[in-house]
């Protein structure tokens, strides 16, 4: 294998997991967040000369996440199953935190794929409104706003629960 | 939501998620990408010479003469107008879903070998090039990459084992270190009723089927390229990556294609040009049986 993408291997094995685990909340399903990693990292791996020297290639890499996800969505390959992941609590949940969490779980699951990424690449990989813009491909203030009605959505579903949101 | 509220709301977040560790899996990532490039690069070269059965039918294209971009002026002849230059047809549209299907119903010149040669360019990098050799009619691949010490060949086989199970195989040798080595992959298990006839798995066709799909396809010219006058298509958002295709505007042969990436990733784009060529024995043979010089050692897979 040539020597130039030995640094893609490094970049993957490093972005790996935190790209796994916002991919899990933007779809609600470990193996199809597993496909979707997987894939964005073919992706990746295709443009890789031209992506390791981009200035961000992590929003880079990001916003082909996100694209994929859109993708299956639009291709109705959702495998949302909150009941799934309730099956696989943490052990040091509680009852409380554990209905905590499989609410806001599926609250977010429920917004709109634009103000759900907007959620997951603030408050999770906690990214700035520029930041995050550039990965979505939109203005910063379209960001602020996303980020408004998200929040104000979360809470709105969130009301019947114990939630401190 | 107050400030206390939002950490909060990342904790629960982080929480969500904790515990799931995630190990890439490198060989097939690299493996697919791989795979999927070389569709992709074959697919787009995939047209034309069957746009003879086509004229037997009655319904062969033969365009207007608009000599520049922009326009989408070209005209379809009225049939047993074969081989006409077009600029005296009846006027009928050439859409996009008229070439795509021109397109798409010529993928397979089981008479010809392709070559397509593509520029490797990076930012900072020398321009290098690259000669992939295609036989659409197994989907096989050889590719020749380099000269002297890095030089590389790189086969790669898609196919259907007895059991209907697909397999990948893939054999590359390098010239540098005079070593070489093989790498099969195959699907978990068999595929839900016969087969496909012709390519296994990601097929030209397939592939070039997706790639015309693309909502955003349009015709935006008939550019002369290498002496051909052709009907360029542009697919993809301009913002994202954009791919525009040349394909003779006659026969439907492709000709060149060309992608372009936003001027954020200040990135040259990549051109390929395509020329198709009677098959030989040859040719044939080094396309589809991997041929390892001698002295050459066997190493481990990504070695």
């Amino acid at each position: 294998m040539s020597s130039r993408f030995e640094d893609f291997r490094e970049f993957a094995r490093d972005r790996a997991s935190p790209l796994h685990r916002s991919a899990y909340l933007l779809c609600g399903d470990w193996h199809l967040a597993h496909d979707i990693v997987q894939e964005t990292l073919v992706k990746v791996y295709r443009h890789w000369p031209r992506i390791r020297r981009v200035e961000s290639p992590d929003a880079y890499v990001r916003r082909i996440m996100v694209n994929e996800v859109r993708d299956r969505w639009r291709r109705r390959e959702r495998a949302v199953s909150v009941a799934q992941f309730a099956t696989e609590p943490s052990v040091s949940d509680t009852t409380d935190d554990f209905a905590r969490r499989d609410g806001l779980l599926q609250a977010l699951l429920d917004l709109p794929l634009h103000q759900r990424a907007t959620i997951v690449l603030r408050y999770l990989e906690g990214m700035t409104q520029g930041e995050t813009a550039e990965v979505l491909g939109c203005s910063e203030g379209t960001v602020k706003s996303q980020t408004s009605r998200a929040l104000t959505n979360l809470r709105k579903f969130l009301n019947g629960t114990e939630s401190r949101l | 939501m107050n400030p206390i509220d939002e950490i909060q709301l990342s904790d629960d977040l982080h929480d969500l998620v904790a515990d799931q560790p995630f190990t890439p899996d490198l060989g097939r990532i690299e493996s697919r990408a791989r795979r999927h490039r070389r569709r992709t690069l074959a697919a787009r070269s995939l047209a034309g010479v069957t746009v003879l059965g086509v004229a037997a039918a009655g319904g062969v294209v033969a365009t207007a003469h608009t000599g520049a971009s922009g326009g989408t002026s070209a005209k379809v002849a009225s049939p047993g107008k074969a081989g006409s230059s077009g600029e005296a047809s009846p006027a009928k549209a050439e859409t996009v879903a008229y070439v795509r299907k021109q397109i798409t119903s010529a993928l397979s010149p089981a008479d010809s070998l392709i070559k397509i040669e593509e520029n490797t360019s990076a930012v900072g990098e020398s321009t290098s090039m690259f000669t992939n050799w295609l036989d659409p009619k197994t989907g096989n691949t050889v590719m020749f990459q380099g000269t002297g010490s890095s030089r590389l060949t790189y086969w790669e086989h898609d196919y259907y084992d007895a059991n209907r199970v697909l397999h990948w195989d893939q054999t590359q040798v390098n010239y540098g270190p005079r070593t070489w080595f093989t790498y099969n992959m195959h699907a978990a298990g068999p595929i839900q009723g016969t087969p496909p006839p012709g390519p296994a798995d990601e097929s030209p066709t397939t592939e070039v089927k997706q790639l015309l799909a693309d909502k955003n396809t349009r015709i935006v010219g008939h550019p002369y390229v290498d002496g051909h006058r052709t009907v360029e298509l542009a697919l993809g958002s301009p913002k994202f990556i954009l791919t525009e295709v040349w394909a003779d505007a006659q026969t439907y042969q492709m000709v060149q294609t060309e992608k372009f990436f936003p001027p954020k990733l200040k990135a040259p784009p990549i051109k390929a040009g395509y020329t198709y060529v009677a098959r030989t024995a040859a040719m044939t043979k080094l396309i589809n049986h991997p041929q390892i010089p001698a002295g050459f050692r066997q190493v481990p897979y990504g070695s």
